[in-house]
């Protein structure tokens, strides 16, 4: 006999996703899942947004790493929490462990939760973790082909920071190629931010956006 | 890559699929993996041997189809196998992702329940 199955093998993530969606509501959290390579610039931009932000919104930071916590001390340094889940070899993030670090977090009302995610292009775009917003971190140094080689990362993000302008010229980055790949991806709904975090470049344009973006949120009744 | 919490998901969602039914024993499983999904195949089989020790799943066989990935092209109108560069082989155009190759399910699961079929 046969059995006709057809099921979301991902549904038992999805659950905690939502359990996660309303806590972040009903506590007013903005909850930032930040993806891409390892080296990508994924913790720049976040000690970039903390820098930023850390005046006027209330802020925490999950590492996800798969051993280390090097990225965790120096983010506490900034002057924000952070908590550490350590996967232990696992390549992605999963809703249930972020479910128990907010709970751990001990966070206030309106705060914005940045989720370092485990570096790589693949993985971590399968897995809902409850968030308002995915970005994700691509740098020039990789190269103009990650659009075409890992499409749904970039189709599932809401915003791609393109980090590392400052070596355009010196790796030869066709940008034209980048961006083309880009939109076939993401038609006109693609965000694409071209910054530095070494020479500041493209900063504000990055910086006003999420301003905004935090701005409606939180102020939104 | 994170196959062993899919593949603990799998076997979940097989198990419950099985409680009605408690056949004798589980043949094969038959899950549709797409080139998109992020799912390798070699892993997904090497954790299944592994995983299904002391379920009811336990010596069945993983079958895996595979899926391609099909961009769609808006000038010709066809539906082509991904390119390096996303671009259709018949007119150049650049194509757009559609949903084949994002597959992963499992498409059924063949048992043995005991009256000799
Ligand atoms: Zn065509």
């Amino acid at each position: 006999m046969e059995i006709k199955v057809i099921k979301d093998i991902l549904q038992r993530n999805e659950f905690s996703a939502d359990n996660i969606r309303k806590l972040a509501k009903e506590n007013k959290w903005f909850l930032i899942n930040v993806m891409g390579s390892p080296g990508a610039g994924k913790t720049s931009f976040i000690k970039a947004m903390i820098n930023t932000f850390k005046d006027r919104f209330n802020l925490a930071v999950i590492e996800g790493d798969v051993a280390s916590t090097i990225d965790a001390e120096e983010i506490s340094k900034l002057g924000v929490e952070v908590l550490q889940i350590n996967t232990g070899g696992a390549c992605h993030l999963v809703a249930d462990s972020i479910n128990e670090a907010l709970l751990s977090l001990n966070l206030k009302k309106a705060t914005v939760v940045f989720i370092e995610n485990i570096g790589n292009l693949i993985c971590p775009s399968s897995f809902d973790l409850g968030e308002n917003m995915r970005v994700v971190v691509s740098s020039v140094a990789e190269g103009d082909d990650k659009p075409y080689k890992y499409p749904i990362m970039f189709e599932s993000s809401d915003v791609v920071v393109l980090s590392k302008i400052d070596v355009v010229e010196i790796i030869g980055f066709d940008m034209e190629k980048y961006i083309k790949g880009l939109k076939a991806i993401k038609g006109d709904n693609l965000k694409l931010f071209g910054v530095s975090f070494k020479t500041l470049e493209g900063l504000t344009e990055l910086e006003s956006y999420f301003s905004e973006l935090f701005n409606s949120y939180f102020n939104r009744k | 890559m994170h196959e062993y919490f899919v593949t603990q998901q799998l076997i979940k969602i097989a198990e419950d699929e099985l409680k009605e039914v408690k056949p004798k024993k589980v043949l094969s499983i038959t899950v549709v993996v797409g080139e998109l999904s992020g799912i390798i195949d070699e892993s997904l089989k090497f954790y299944f041997d592994i995983l299904t020790k002391g379920t009811i799943l336990e010596g069945s066989k993983l079958e895996i189809v595979q899926k391609k990935a099909l961009l769609f092209c808006n000038s010709c109108q066809s539906l082509f196998e991904r390119t390096k560069d996303f671009l259709c082989p018949k007119c150049k155009s650049l194509g757009k992702l559609t949903e084949h190759g994002r597959e992963f399910y499992i498409e059924s699961i063949e048992v043995d329940d005991g009256d000799g079929n």
